[in-house]
């Protein structure tokens, strides 16, 4: 019962002992769920490395899997163009889907809309919600552009969207000139780094073609950030390209209308990739890709239509991957790497060896997007941290071989394992069974630091929390992780949650408090 | 035809509930109401009128049947 | 504060927030918006509810999947729930609800994971029926104690002709278990609705009578608690008063769920409804077949609690009508101290409500012994059924919305300048940069319970730590203030 004092939102409330009482009597009373025993038996049954086995023999069921679909990258993507409405064809469900996970991540209003497909337009075709649709948004939301991408529903029954948006312009439902540029993103296919190359790739074709342009000729350099929801890492870029005085466009830029001031009003659109930009960037010296190995379709275009080079180079995530990033700008503009950035590397260095000794050695396992953990596992090898299970739902061949490669390229890695394709309940497993110091995810690792607790306090296995998405924790997402910046948020966290792991283990007065240290 | 319910409410009279068109009102009139014979036209409070086919009158409520809409409000 | 809201005033402001449609969807709109009238008791003749949102206009509403997997059935804790097609909807709908559960998750319970088929292109072209089958088999041999399964189809399942029915009787035959297949594809009907209707109708045709011809070891005071998804702990801190009462809660509808309740629920003597809008199919069809009566109920606040506890002894004997009283007269206390403290605090706040199908109305009640005034009201997915019980409900020339768009919202509250908004997470950030306090109600904005004596503590403390919030009051610098502002804000 509540007192006027304390009032007790569930968690303590449901500890007071009528509401355990209460849960106990409806447990044994009501529900015939398996006695405490035969939970406590299944549940160190799971455990096991023959549970492990069985978990690994699945074929058809995905628990927990670490990706979603193509139409939330999409959408991510839209976003990052300037007063840009993005409109998503097909079920309206998705799309309250997609606001609310980017809600819940950015905690940001979040304005995506629909054109409502219900079971009519499933056996008729969606053009008259097309039509509509097209028509109510240039109406309403002031855009200047509407990026459109698509839901299962759409795609298996084979909409024809350019047809229909053409058709659209032709009936007078959309202006003859209002930018529409489209992709297709099934939801079976891929995933949501899937789905932002799919639109990445549909806003280039609208906006560029060759005629009049030359390449090299703007004298700048493109960046195409892929799926990317750090927003400090679109500020991390520019600030670099400006320290080394490199004129750039970066090609959907989504880190002003994720995180726009409280005044009082609010504006559905901030900054953004203009369509200027986006016509102009073929004559830029060359693009590139911040992901290599989840863009590939932007990437055939803009090597097939636009001809440029685009370089492979590595996410610029740790030292050396830096270091080979801003060396690769530097040879393709001629412009020198700055004394500032010199700097930054050396406090980056300086941070690395004050930090070496509580990082060193340290297993931890991670999950996460493929581009992520290629950057995050080579800084982590960098830090003398040693990657063990390296969880990648939405993985791909080439992936798969450069983290091979990544691995095999330093000692530290000599305990990775890629798990190209497996889910969280395959690394709940694993956690288990070669048990790491930590896990690095989202917000969705916090179920196996729960289980693996659950089993005894020496077989939990912490949470430390970079990636998508993080719902459990606010701000994170304003934070870098590109650039020699990047690396000292990166740093700071690991090298934190080492020891706040540390001051838990440590802080139980006259039993382990010797080691419970006031400096470190 | 439509799926509708009759059921009784707290004061014992009878209620029509039209789910598909979430209609629920009291019914004012049933043009059969003996135990042999029961049903025929329904005047609902707003208006409406709708028919089932005679029955003897359920032993008990509520009961699913299929009405026809007559006239009034939809 | 804002001027005397009046029914003119009202009228004015849909006329005015209209104006920007184009025509067709002009004429649509306007039948979703009205100003009470208590003088009208058939909303029918005044709004239009239940209705296709247009296409192109942002909705906030979801979809049958939402209602079916995501409100229904997802909080029964041993049942699991395959979300059957595409990665996202499983992904998207894992977490965020805050449908309490007590078990061991991943062995007795499974509300907090995600299971699903993970359909890629071959199974949308070759069908996901075998798919489905071998993964029943993998969940049996990972998840043994699982009571049953349900298939909670995504839209890709309908549309390509799979026979999940037929594949759901084979496995059961095989594994020994419930298994439910769920037409639950997310372009069935116009909302979340539909999908409650579905999944009520699949728990109707396959779980409910299972243990008609089984013995049951009743009492008189037996009830069950339908449409309570103990969001945050709501149904616990339900249950608690009706056993406090002497009543014998034999199931609880979906929250903390579990199978066996639902199939012991055709015994009970009375069912308890609290979301109408969600279960009222099941509660109905309850009465037809089973000759269990039903009632709806609210618990929130003080005063619709009480009145509540009151009506729903009055089905009982003496008694349990005592121990309403006795329940009553234990928490009054505590509930005035609560009135007592916050009371002044939000006094003459005013609230705008948007949520799903229920809420708008029944936490009026809650608000107004708060002395909070409801000002404008509006759901996501109600049916004119809501709407008939809304108007009761509130007083005269309160805005009322249905399946407002988010340009008509940010406008109604633009001109109302509420002093509170209770909705969900898509129009929360929005408001935030409009600097009104925002409160979600759909998962209690991670707090809760909200249901019940001890929920309304902190719904009422929740309520004063949002809208007397120092952070409203600093949204202008200091050098952008004009001169003879005044704080808006009461000191914390």
């Amino acid at each position: 019962m509540q007192t006027i004092d304390k009032i007790k939102p569930c968690f303590p409330l449901f500890q007071e002992p009528e509401y355990k009482e209460l849960m106990a009597s409806k447990r044994a009373n009501f529900e015939e769920m398996p006695s405490k025993e035969k939970v406590a038996e299944t549940f160190a049954w799971t455990t096991t490395l023959e549970y492990q086995e069985l978990n690994f023999k699945r074929e058809a069921l995905s628990i927990n899997p670490a990706k979603v679909c193509q139409p939330l990258g999409g959408a991510l993507c839209g976003l990052g163009f300037e007063k840009t409405m993005v409109y998503i064809h097909g079920s309206q469900g998705c799309v309250a889907y997609f606001r609310t996970f980017f809600n819940r991540h950015f905690k940001e209003p979040i304005a995506f809309i629909a054109d409502s497909m219900t079971e009519d337009a499933a056996v008729f075709g969606g053009q008259k919600n097309v039509h509509e649709g097209l028509q109510n948004a240039t109406k309403l939301y002031d855009a200047k552009m509407i990026a459109v991408c698509t839901t299962c529903i759409a795609e298996v029954i084979g909409d024809d969207l350019g047809a229909f948006i053409g058709n659209a312009r032709k009936e007078g439902y959309l202006d003859k000139d209002f930018p529409v540029p489209y992709a297709n993103t099934p939801s079976f296919v891929g995933s949501h780094i899937t789905g932002w190359d799919n639109m990445w790739e549909g806003i280039a074709k609208y906006f560029t073609s060759m005629e009049g342009k030359s390449v090299g000729s703007n004298g700048k350099i493109n960046i195409v950030p892929g799926f990317e929801t750090y927003l400090g890492n679109y500020r991390v870029i520019k600030r670099i390209l400006n320290e080394m005085g490199v004129e750039y466009s970066m090609l959907c830029d989504p880190s002003e209308v994720l995180d726009t001031p409280a005044t009082g009003e609010y504006n559905m659109y901030a900054g953004g990739t203009t369509i200027d930009e986006m016509k102009d960037a073929p004559n830029a010296i060359t693009t590139l890709f911040m992901q290599p190995t989840t863009l590939e379709k932007s990437r055939k275009y803009v090597e097939g239509v636009w001809n440029h080079e685009a370089p492979k180079i590595n996410p610029p995530m740790g030292v050396e991957w830096t270091d080979e990033f801003l060396m690769k700008i530097s040879e393709l503009t001629g412009k020198a790497i700055p004394e500032s950035l010199n700097i930054e590397r050396g406090r980056l260095i300086d941070m690395m060896t004050d930090s070496h000794a509580w990082l060193h050695g340290k297993k931890m396992a991670v999950f996460g997007d493929p581009d992520f953990l290629l950057g995050l596992v080579k800084f982590m090898m960098e830090l003398g941290i040693e990657p063990t299970h390296i969880v990648c739902t939405n993985s791909n061949k080439r992936w798969e071989k450069a983290m091979k490669k990544l691995l095999e390229s330093s000692p530290y890695g000599v305990h990775g394992k890629t798990y190209g394709g497996a889910d969280l309940w395959h690394l709940r497993s694993l956690c288990f069974t070669d048990k790491p110091d930590f896990v690095i995810g989202s917000s969705y690792g916090k179920t196996i630091q729960r289980d693996t607790l659950h089993k005894g306090p020496e077989f939990e296995v912490p949470l430390i929390r970079l990636g998508f998405p993080i719902f459990d924790r606010h701000h994170l997402h304003r934070m870098t992780t590109l650039g020699y910046e990047g690396a000292m948020y990166i740093l700071t966290t690991l090298t934190n949650a080492v020891l706040e792991r540390l001051d838990e283990q440590t802080k139980y007065m006259g039993d382990t408090d010797y080691n419970f240290d006031v400096v470190r | 035809m439509a799926n509708i319910m009759i059921r009784k409410n707290a004061e014992g009279g009878l209620v029509f509930y039209l789910p598909k068109r979430d209609i629920e009102d009291n019914i004012t009139s049933i043009e059969f109401d003996a135990p042999e014979k029961w049903g025929g036209e329904l005047k609902l409070a707003n208006g409406g009128v709708y028919y089932i086919d005679p029955i003897p009158a359920p032993a008990r409520l509520p009961i699913s049947l299929r009405a026809k809409r007559l006239d009034g409000v939809e | 504060m804002s001027e005397e809201l009046t029914r003119e005033r009202a009228q004015a402001l849909i006329e005015e927030v209209l104006e920007v449609y184009p025509e067709k969807a002009k004429k649509d709109r306007a039948k979703h918006l009205m100003v009470n009238d208590k003088a009208i008791t058939q909303s029918k003749k005044c709004i239009t509810s239940n209705r296709k949102s247009l296409p192109g206009v942002m909705t906030q509403r979801g979809c049958a999947y939402a209602g079916s997997k995501g409100v229904v059935w997802g909080p029964i804790k041993d049942i699991i729930d395959i979300s059957h097609g595409p990665v996202g909807c499983g992904a998207y709908s894992r977490g965020g609800r805050r449908n309490y559960f007590a078990g061991t998750s991943g062995v007795d319970s499974f509300c907090d994971i995600n299971f699903t088929s993970d359909f890629q292109e071959k199974d949308v072209v070759f069908g996901g029926d075998k798919k489905l089958a071998k993964l029943i088999d993998e969940l049996e041999m990972l998840f043994p104690l699982s009571k049953g399964i349900s298939v909670q189809s995504e839209c890709p399942v309908g549309l390509i002709g799979d026979d999940i029915e037929a594949v759901s009787k084979k496995k059961a035959a095989e594994i020994g278990k419930t298994i439910v297949p769920v037409r639950c594809e997310g372009f069935r009907g116009v909302s979340q609705s539909l999908g409650h209707h579905i999944a009520n109708d699949a728990v109707r045709d396959w779980i409910l009578s299972a243990r008609d011809e089984q013995p049951f070891e009743g009492t008189p005071y037996d009830v069950c608690i339908l449409g309570d998804y103990n969001i945050g702990g709501d149904a616990w801190a339900s249950r608690i008063l009706l056993e406090e009462m002497g009543l014998r809660v034999v199931a609880q509808w979906s929250g903390d769920g579990t199978l066996t309740e639902m199939e012991n629920t055709p015994k009970v003597k009375l069912n308890l409804l609290h979301c109408y809008r969600s279960m009222n199919y099941i509660a109905r069809h309850m009465e037809e077949k089973y000759n269990i009566p039903w009632m709806e109920y609210n618990f929130f606040g003080p005063t619709k609690i009480k009145e509540s506890l009151r009506e729903i002894a009055s089905h009982f004997d003496e008694k349990i009508q005592e121990g309403a009283e006795r329940v009553i007269a234990k928490y009054t206390p505590i509930m005035d101290a609560v009135i007592a403290k916050y009371r002044p605090r939000l006094e003459g706040k005013k609230v705008m409500l948007y949520v799903g199908g229920l809420r708008p109305r029944h936490t009026v009640g809650a608000y107004e012994d708060l002395g909070m005034e409801v000002v404008g009201a509006g759901y996501e997915f109600a049916h004119n059924d809501d709407y008939d019980r809304t108007m009761k409900d509130m007083k005269d020339a309160t805005l009322i919305y249905d399946d407002v768009t988010g340009y008509e919202f940010e406008e109604f509250v633009r001109q109302l300048k509420p002093d509170l908004i209770g909705s969900g997470i898509k129009e929360k950030y929005a408001f935030h940069k409009m600097a009104v306090p925002f409160r979600q109600l759909h998962s209690w904005d991670y707090s809760g319970p909200y249901h019940g004596f001890d929920g309304f503590a902190i719904f009422a403390r929740d309520m004063d730590m949002t809208v007397n919030n120092p952070c409203w009051s600093l949204f202008k610098a200091p050098w952008q203030k004009p001169a003879a502002a005044e704080p808006e804000q009461k000191a914390a």
